[in-house]
């Protein structure tokens, strides 16, 4: 609690916190389709992907991933029991599986028109971020996003 | 057809929704997606395939996406 609060009192870290969030909701102002709109959702999307590009944490070769995945260890020490493995594994299929038929369906709705019979991931979230508020949440909400794949 | 599709994003919805719940309360038996994000960003290839689809989700809830008149 003490370390939070702690994070809190350092000036920078408040004027940071200040600073994106005037950012949000000075983007979810534009309006989707138009140029700022474009490239006020660019430029974080681009400081990521700067950022993970001078991430020196070591990460596998896809050859070794692959095997890491055969040893599953859920993130622990020494390897899992056999039944924990495979329900592991098991759960790593699933949520393939899962991004796999989302990305599937997406790109079915988008190979047709029009929308108002093929509903998309963001015509259905139109709705939702037609109010400026909401906007400005899930654009908060995608920046945390963000930040957290960066730290993982 | 709008009803299938809706229909299908409901199903896919609540079987993500599902997975999610069974992660949280297996005491690490069954991987949340947080996990399984954090075990594909072990690897340079999956990191990067993360982090692109994180900008595609941006780009597409936020720029591609519009309300006639809003």
């Amino acid at each position: 609690m003490e370390a939070v609060l702690g994070r809190w009192r350092s000036p920078a870290r408040v004027a940071a916190v200040t600073a994106v969030l005037a950012y949000s909701w000075w983007v979810t102002t534009f309006r989707p389709f138009t140029w700022p709109m474009r490239i006020a959702t660019a430029i974080p999307g681009v400081l990521l992907l700067l950022l993970a590009a001078r991430d020196q944490r070591r990460r596998s070769a896809l050859r070794t991933w692959v095997a890491s995945w055969r040893l599953l260890n859920g993130g622990h020490d020494q390897p899992l029991p056999l039944r924990r493995r495979i329900i592991w594994r098991g759960g790593t299929v699933v949520w393939t599986l899962l991004i796999l038929a989302i990305s599937a369906w997406e790109l079915l709705a988008r190979l047709h028109t029009p929308r108002s019979l093929y509903p998309t991931l963001s015509s259905l979230s139109d709705s939702v971020t037609r109010v400026h508020a909401v906007r400005f949440l899930a654009f908060v909400l995608w920046l945390l996003f963000g930040r957290d794949l960066l730290r993982r | 057809m709008k009803a299938l599709f809706l229909i299908g994003w409901i199903v896919l919805g609540l079987a993500a929704l599902t997975a999610e719940v069974v992660g949280l309360l297996s005491n690490g038996r069954f991987p949340t997606l947080g996990d399984v994000l954090s075990f594909l960003m072990r690897s340079r290839v999956g990191r990067w395939f993360v982090l692109i689809g994180w900008v595609w989700l941006g780009w597409h809830l936020f720029v591609r996406s519009g309300v006639p008149g809003f």
